[in-house]
């Protein structure tokens, strides 16, 4: 308000101001709730959530609890949950999460309809809206806040760090959720050679296991054997959950109960590791079949998650709502509002966008291309949901040459720097913006880190041998002495046979269209590339067995919260399983500690001690920025994953009637896709 | 042709006495394929199905010339846009040169769409016989004359495709490779057939049983896993021309027993008549009695059948493309068009990419009514009895 | 009759035997197996590095490293011996399970096209044989053709974008949403019937053209026989004369060939499913057939062929008993 204005009117909104301060103090059970649009003078040391004493220290109150009026009805379909259920104050933790809805109180009911593709394909869509874990990512993406977890404390060096969880924090099933389910996770799970033959790396700390110590019931240690400051980020954006329920798992394992050897046998199975394998599956993936696909079983696993699986069939899944659910909104109303959620298997994406269009789908974002994005937005109206674009962090498409290819003589032109630098500046990448992107993105190389999130890039990199010079490629290419000695349109490799490239991609990696793109490009160089798609499964099975020319995919994990604590993406195969670069001889030699594979250039071996250094230093500080500026200096000079557009967009729907929704700052798998956004207090409305 | 007709029916109606019986000399001493012939130029729908089929072939032989550019042309000032029709006349007037008006795409700002923008202050005249794209016809004689063209820029018939690829020149050349897969494939299925059918209906007995149970065999699998587990065995290396041959090899593989019964049940039938008693007596080998004797009596009926088939191998066609194990691109075919058109976005924004479906459908339809009137041509009943 | 009954049931069980085989094959001919797909798929995510002794392990635990010939007996006398098809590596469950969910739909969807098929084709095909050459005989001789002409997937996805669009369905699967979940009503098998009409449609459109071509062939034959000049003579009312004997005479081939039409129709219900979203066996097929989920596959295909193997027999044994000069022909 400037100054000089009418004083009357000041008054009255001092006046009004003090009356709803009053109302607020003294009243709280009829003033106008909490919520993000008007926080009523309310602070928290985390946005918009609050620990239940910081509230009513706030309020002046004391929180009653609410709760989902058809709850028992949800409780009494989750088999195995004790029955009639306690009452809401005695389910939620003494300390229950308090969060301010972004829009209103909403209202409790409703089924959320969503698609997955398959049991284990396309589902972390859906995964991510009941997920949990012991933190989060704000929607600013830039601010970890609590969630399973109450507080966290780090020691000096990073390599300790103490884990506070909520007291009478309980299990879907109403077990109590402790710190003995963090250590059993670790210890009983992770480490524990019949469940993974191989310890996942992920969970190794320079190739040593951590410590994960009770302390109480409430207090989780982890101590690292090397400075871990980004393991927040990854507790923040994870898939796996770090605790699992000791109470109901360790019936089936031969350590805690001596029976479990003999149930195993009852049921029909060879040992207790099978039977244990049947609930929890070898994977902290939390889209495994349930015993309830297979029949074995009519109970699932307890989770801490706001919704629990009650039916798992090869046409879908449908989750209910957890009675035990740790977060309450500002009105006291237990969480999450949703009643069900259901989850229907398309693999079609003609049928999917009918669904969307039909208005038959409550939110999808995962596998919602830009290329439908005039389609979805033209049949808004009729199918009463909106659609939205939202940056698509780090997801540029690159094609990456096979330097350890099996072909020694493609591998000898693959290695060569002019080879590589040649075949970027030979793609027309305002024309794929256009085409493919649809004028949305913006052309620029592959970063092994996604810029937009990590201040260490800088635009030479960012535009390095992305001008479209076909010329200048013709002449590195003629340079390294191939030529098209028959005339006959394609070069000649050294040994005399054409020059020709097997492009095998899938769809789910790319757009289609730029394959053949990029195909005409690399014709017009001479070089005669033969495209072939499969299955994801089937590119991925052949491309980290080396039995590929080139890679294609999306990048993705490149972004900071990854970046900080996995390295994947700065060495060999510059990615992971399920997105592999290239140079998988250099892996195997890595691996193999030099018995196998190929030995990498010296280059390559700096990457692997400048990734372990860059992972010990907390993000953007200035050693972190030097080392992460030497990594991608390796990476660019080196091309070997060849960019095409980046700061792309995609398209993020969900029907008008779906309340508290708020626009995603950002459409990635690298912060979990909704987690930030806090699907716990959507509603139907 | 109705049932009917007379063997006088067959001739135009004359007069005189002379002609007549100079006609019905000719009937009687006319060959088997001249009475064909005639019975089948009267078979009206028939015979236009035929001319299509020719057509077809013409556009395919030729469509190097015909069409106005490569199939990888891109034209990046219509990307994804409608057909265009020539005009003789717009609000300047009247001109008997055909042209088109210029055109602009923009960009939707709410949709991203891309929307043509005709400018109709531009006119751009279509010219024949003009210079453009190099090729090889035929992948020996080089050229770079077109029938047809634009001053500036190319003329899209049927529009251009998600890429800005004219979709009238890529479906010249898929029907070029769709009905030399039906050729091949058919042809395949034939020579197969011919002997398998052979031995199964001239040998009789053991042999029979045998070859009767393998064709049972193969008629109960379902043909999608056979061509599914057939192309996935192709080599990763094979080029395009590779998958081609193999792909008319499977057509013919998995079609020969349907054309195999035929023949066995036609040689069975004739087995037992005198004239192959003869000739064996007369000491004939079994293959010569069988290609000498037998096959010429029922030859027709074996084209009609190889006539019925070709629907069978332009549609196994389409739909191995459809599960993406059919032909690659850079190839076109109508499989490979059709999955273009495969999606919501092509029904609402651009129904074009359907065009064609429609040289599939007419391929099919005249394939059969082609196929129908032969049977009736062939038939020797049809004239006979009435 | 007996003789006859046994020689047939002897080469039911030598095609039965061949047919196995040829599935088997039909299992090994795409390269590689489910080992280094289960190892990526578990291993993803976990940072593990897989080598090939990982592989090898996983082969060695699924029995893949074993010889073809010993698979396929093991494969076989599981499924003899307990009816059991093995395990499906993706689903991670019995193959019988996998599959014991979609038999019923499946069935539903080849007996509905089935019955679709005849009661559409048979009446027609007697009716353009009757009036042969008239404008109505060429006119459903092309709308018959023009749904085998059509490419299935095309006209399905057509056929769905319309009832969405303009019939205001829901998409795909076989019930709408509120049903998916309901016990067994009237209400229920209605909405399922809805559901079933475009896949039922799409398919009988193509399988009509034969039909309808064979019937109407059969039926000109069978019209110009002295038989039935000599009941027209007669003055034995018209339709009286179609229906005693041309008429039954021209659905003998129907019968005959009813085991292939489901093979035929089968094979063309994949890619109708895979486009319309249905749950039944035919898309498992390519679905699992593509993920080399083989145990899965081959189920799927030996109960089918088996499935046609039989009702050709049993057609078979019907038409001799019906008609005796059948079975004075041979096999």
């Amino acid at each position: 308000m400037k100054a000089g204005q009418w004083k009357p009117g000041r008054a009255v909104m001092m006046l009004a101001a003090v009356c709803l301060m009053i109302a607020v103090s003294f009243s709280p059970a009829w003033s106008k709730a909490v919520t993000a649009t008007n926080m009523q003078g309310y602070t928290s040391q985390y946005p918009l959530q609050f620990e239940l004493d910081e509230f009513e220290k706030q309020c002046k109150c004391t929180l009653t609890f609410k709760e989902n009026p058809s709850i028992s009805k949800y409780n009494e379909q989750i088999k195995g949950n004790p029955s009639p259920l306690a009452p809401v104050k005695d389910r939620l933790p003494t300390e229950p999460l308090v969060i301010a809805p972004y829009g209103e109180i909403g209202k409790y009911g409703g089924v959320l309809k969503g698609l997955s593709k398959g049991t284990e394909s396309g589902t972390s869509d859906l995964l991510s809206i009941r997920h949990v874990n012991l933190v989060r990512y704000h929607d600013d993406l830039k601010t970890i806040v609590p969630n399973i977890a109450k507080s966290w404390k780090w020691n000096a060096d990073f390599t300790e760090l103490v884990i506070t969880l909520r007291k009478g924090h309980k299990w879907s099933d109403g077990a109590p959720f402790t710190s003995e389910d963090v250590v059993f996770w670790y210890e009983d799970l992770i480490l524990n050679k019949d469940v993974y033959e191989k310890t996942p790396d992920r969970w190794l700390f320079a190739g040593k296991p951590m410590m994960v110590t009770a302390a109480d019931a409430q207090t989780v240690v982890f101590s690292f054997p090397v400075p871990t400051p980004g393991i927040l980020n990854r507790f923040a954006v994870d898939y796996g959950q770090p605790f699992q329920p000791k109470h109901f798992l360790k019936k089936f394992m031969p350590k805690y109960n001596p029976d479990a050897e003999k149930l195993a046998k009852e049921k029909g199975l060879k040992n207790a590791g099978e039977l244990l394998s049947k609930y929890y599956g070898g994977s902290d993936w939390k889209d495994v079949p349930t015993p309830l696909l297979s029949g074995f079983d009519t109970q699932v696993v307890p989770t801490l998650e706001s919704h629990i699986v009650i039916k798992d069939s090869s046409t879908g899944r449908h989750m209910v709502a957890n009675p035990y659910f740790h977060i309450v909104d500002t009105a006291g109303n237990q969480l999450p509002y949703l009643n069900e959620i259901d989850e229907a298997y398309v693999k079609d994406k003609e049928v999917q966008n009918l669904k969307i269009t039909n208005g038959e789908v409550t939110f999808k974002q995962q596998a919602v291309f830009i290329e439908d994005f005039p389609l979805l937005k033209e049949n808004e109206s009729k199918g009463n949901y909106q659609v939205d674009l939202a940056p698509a962090l780090g997801e540029n498409v690159f094609y990456a040459f096979n330097t350890t290819v099996k072909d020694e003589v493609l591998r000898g032109i693959f290695n060569e720097i002019r080879f590589r630098q040649a075949m970027s500046l030979a793609l027309n990448r305002d024309e794929i913006n256009e085409i493919v992107f649809l004028g949305q993105g913006k052309p620029m190389q592959s970063m092994p880190a996604e810029p937009t999130t990590v201040s260490f890039v800088s635009d030479s990199q960012k535009n390095a041998f992305i001008e479209y010079d076909v010329d200048k490629a013709k002449s590195l290419i003629a340079a390294m002495g191939l030529k098209d000695k028959d005339n006959d349109g394609v070069l000649e490799r050294p040994d005399g046979k054409p020059f020709i490239i097997r492009l095998v991609y899938s769809n789910q990696g790319a757009p289609v269209k730029l394959h053949e793109l990029v195909r005409d490009y690399w014709a017009e160089l001479g070089i005669r590339v033969d495209l072939k798609e499969v299955s994801s499964d089937e590119y991925r099975a052949a491309a980290n067995n080396n039995d590929l020319d080139v890679t294609t995919w999306k990048n993705d994990g490149v972004s900071a919260p990854t970046i900080s604590q996995d390295f994947t993406a700065f060495v060999p195969p510059f990615g992971d399983y399920f997105n592999p670069g290239t140079g998988f001889g250099w892996a195997a030699w890595k691996t193999s500690n030099g018995s196998q594979g190929i030995e990498p250039p010296a280059e390559v071996k700096q990457l692997y001690s400048l990734s372990e250094k860059f992972i010990q230093h907390p993000m953007n500080t200035a050693e972190s920025n030097k080392i992460a500026t030497e990594i991608l200096d390796i990476h660019v000079k080196n091309l070997w994953k060849i960019g095409t557009v980046g700061e792309i967009v995609n398209p993020i729907v969900h029907r008008n009637d779906l309340g508290n929704f708020k626009k995603f700052a950002a459409k990635t798998y690298d912060y979990y896709w909704t987690y930030p956004y806090r699907s716990f207090q959507w509603y139907l409305k | 042709m109705t049932a009917e007709q007379t063997i006088d029916g067959i001739f135009e109606p004359e007069s005189e006495d002379r002609s007549k019986i100079d006609k019905k000399l000719k009937y009687y001493t006319a060959s088997q394929w001249q009475l064909v012939w005639w019975r089948f130029r009267k078979h009206r729908v028939a015979m236009i199905g035929a001319l299509v089929l020719i057509t077809m072939a013409i556009m395919g032989i030729f469509a190097n010339f015909i069409a106005p550019c490569k199939i990888t042309t891109r034209d990046r000032s219509y990307i994804m846009g409608a057909p265009q029709m020539p005009k003789f006349w717009d609000h300047k007037g009247f001109s008997f040169r055909p042209f088109i008006h210029g055109i602009k795409t923009k960009r939707d700002p709410v949709t991203l769409r891309k929307l043509a923008v005709v400018d109709p202050e531009t006119r751009r005249y279509i010219r024949f016989f003009v210079t453009g794209d190099k090729y090889k016809m035929w992948g020996l004689i080089p050229s770079s004359i077109h029938l047809y063209g634009l001053e500036k820029g190319i003329l899209h018939l049927f529009g251009t495709d998600e890429l800005g690829r004219d979709l009238f020149t890529r479906t010249l050349f898929a029907t070029g490779t769709s009905l030399s897969i039906g050729v091949l494939g058919v042809l395949t299925a034939f020579v197969l057939a011919l002997i398998i059918g052979g031995i199964a209906g001239y040998a009789g007995g053991m042999m029979d049983y045998l070859i009767q149970r393998i064709t049972e065999i193969v008629r109960v699998v379902p043909v999608i896993p056979l061509y599914m587990g057939l192309a996935a065995a192709f080599p990763k290396e094979w080029s395009n021309t590779q998958v081609y041959f193999a792909m008319t090899m499977i057509f013919g593989l998995i079609g020969w027993p349907t054309l195999a019964r035929r023949i066995r049940g036609h040689l069975l039938g004739q087995r037992g008549e005198d004239f192959v008693l003869a000739a064996e007596l007369s000491g004939a080998s079994a293959g010569r009695i069988i290609t000498r004797h037998l096959l010429p009596s029922f030859t027709s009926y074996i084209i009609v059948d190889l006539i019925i088939s070709f629907p069978y191998m332009i549609l196994s066609e389409t739909a191995l493309s459809f599960i993406g194990l059919g032909l690659r691109p850079p190839s076109v075919s109508w499989g490979i068009l059709l999955q273009d058109a495969q999606n919501i976005r092509a029904i609402e924004q651009a129904p074009w990419f359907f065009i064609p479906a429609i040289f599939v459908v007419v391929a099919v339809l005249a394939f059969t009514i082609l196929g129908d009137g032969l049977r009736d041509a062939a038939d020797p009943y049809s004239v006979t009895q009435g | 009759m007996l003789r006859f009954l046994v020689h047939r049931i002897f080469g039911l069980l030598v095609t039965m035997f061949f047919v196995s085989i040829m599935v088997f094959i039909i299992m090994e001919l795409p390269p590689g197996d489910y080992a280094d797909r289960y190892a990526f798929r578990k291993f993803s995510g976990t940072g593990v590095n897989v080598t090939q002794g990982d592989i090898d392990n996983i082969r060695h635990g699924f029995g893949l490293d074993r010889p073809a010939h010993i698979r396929y007996a093991q494969w076989m006398t599981g499924i003899l011996t307990r009816f059991d098809f093995g395990e499906s590596f993706a689903y991670e469950t019995s193959v019988n399970h996998v599959i014991g969910q979609r038999l019923w739909m499946t069935l539903a969807i080849l007996y509905t096209t089935l019955i679709l098929t005849y009661v559409l084709s048979i009446p027609i095909a007697i009716y353009a044989a009757v009036n042969r050459h008239s404008s109505v005989d060429y006119s459903l001789t092309v709308v018959s053709y023009l749904g085998l002409a059509l490419p299935n997937f095309l006209l399905a996805l057509v056929m769905l974008y319309v009832s969405v669009t303009v019939f205001d369905t829901s998409v795909g699967g076989l019930f709408s949403p509120e049903y998916e979940k309901a016990p067994w009503s009237l209400v229920k098998l209605g909405d399922m019937l809805q559901h079933l009409i475009i896949p039922a449609v799409v398919l009988a459109w193509s399988a009509t053209a034969l039909q309808l071509q064979t019937v109407r062939a059969t039926m000109l034959d069978e019209l110009n026989k002295l038989s039935v000049t000599a009941a027209r003579a007669r003055g034995i009312p018209e339709w009286k004369v179609l229906m005693k004997y041309p008429a039954r005479l021209a659905v003998n081939p129907v019968v005959s060939t009813i085991g292939f039409d489901v093979n035929r129709i089968f094979s063309e219900l994949p890619i109708v499913a895979l486009v319309l979203g249905l749950p039944e066996l035919g898309e498992l097929l390519i679905q699992s057939y593509l993920d080399l989920d083989m145990y899965v596959a081959g189920a799927i295909l030996m109960m089918l062929t088996f499935f046609i193997v039989i009702m050709n027999f049993v057609s078979d044994v019907a038409l001799a008993a019906l008609d005796p000069r059948i079975k004075l022909s041979g096999v």
